[in-house]
């Protein structure tokens, strides 16, 4: 037809706005297959630490919540070293695709750690008689939690800058977020060596003791899988909310309607020149 | 606090916490009505007596 101007796809491999990490025809059927191996992992573990592990001789069954409590400690300082990484790389390039995966980042790694402070204080009720103690380890832990809590609260009120320096909003609160999420992160040695550096009623390293780790092999086998569940889970979930958070982009195929109405409007274009 | 019970608390607490985890994941931020400025949360309230724009003076 005369004077009818095609409407171009939209192409998702092009789109600079889109994380290379969920961008792509195949991220959705990747992410997809990590979600069942993140599956089939938990199933493992769950089988393993409940059915196979022994108890332990003094702490009995509650022992058990281990294979919970640490992966969920290490997978947050795991999180958090991405927020670290993350934010210095919006920093060095000004690009909001890192901004985001500190921001997801951030937000798993509040909840994994909120998840161990509730399971430690589940376990040392059972153990220790106590839900809580004044101890380095549990108020470094809390520390780390507030900081980030902050980290995201100051995501959503950046506040009015200064007038004058042209800096958009989003870029704003991206930098004030990096600079937190980067001072936040040295908290998280200081969390793990606690136990070494003060007198703690935390029990010391086991599996990264210096010397031979003190622990059963089926135990030992038990917290790596639940590891390794924790990890492909996070891993999962990260990249699931990162291609949520992704800006909306055109449909690949234009609807039948807009492709209607661009067509009307062209021809009108043409015939009026 | 015996030990099984702590540890099914805490399975049932991690479960939990995977599920909402999850939910949220696929959740797009969307505006959010602020309370002060939506109209559809605004109502007459004790101060709200007024009568009517105030006049202006002719100039």
């Amino acid at each position: 037809m005369p004077g009818t101007v095609r409407v171009p796809a939209t192409d998702h491999r092009r789109d600079a706005s889109r994380t290379p990490l969920t961008g792509g025809r195949r991220a959705a059927g990747d992410r997809r297959s990590l979600g069942w191996l993140a599956a089939g992992l938990t199933a493992a573990a769950t089988a393993t630490g409940l059915l196979i592990a022994p108890p332990d001789a003094l702490q009995g069954d509650a022992q058990r919540l281990m294979y919970l409590h640490v992966p969920a400690a290490w997978t947050g300082y795991l999180a958090f070293a991405t927020v670290f990484a993350a934010s210095l790389g919006y920093l060095a390039t000004r690009d909001l695709r890192w901004d985001r995966c500190a921001r997801v980042a951030a937000e798993l790694g509040v909840g994994l750690t909120a998840l161990t402070i509730a399971l430690g204080a589940i376990w040392g009720r059972a153990v220790w008689g106590t839900w809580w103690a004044w101890d380095p380890r549990l108020v470094g832990t809390a520390l780390l939690l507030i900081v980030y809590v902050g980290y995201l609260a100051a995501r959503q009120a950046p506040g009015p800058g200064p007038t004058g320096t042209g800096e958009p909003a989003p870029h704003r609160a991206a930098r004030i977020a990096a600079i937190i999420g980067m001072f936040g992160f040295a908290l998280v040695p200081l969390v793990h060596f606690s136990v070494v550096w003060w007198r703690s009623l935390h029990q010391p390293a086991t599996i990264l003791a210096a010397e031979r780790p003190p622990i059963d092999p089926l135990m030992a086998a038990a917290l790596g899988l639940s590891l390794a569940a924790f990890g492909v889970t996070a891993i999962w979930i990260f990249l699931r909310r990162l291609a949520a958070l992704e800006p909306a982009v055109p449909s690949p195929t234009p609807s039948p309607s807009a492709t209607a109405t661009a067509t009307a409007t062209a021809t009108s274009l043409v015939r009026g020149r | 606090m015996t030990g099984w019970t702590a540890l099914l608390t805490g399975i049932g607490l991690t479960a939990a916490t995977a599920a909402g985890a999850i939910r949220w994941s696929r959740s797009r931020p969307g505006p959010r009505p602020h309370r002060l400025t939506d109209a559809s949360h605004t109502h007459p309230g004790p101060h709200s007596d007024s009568m009517g724009p105030v006049a202006r003076e002719a100039p």
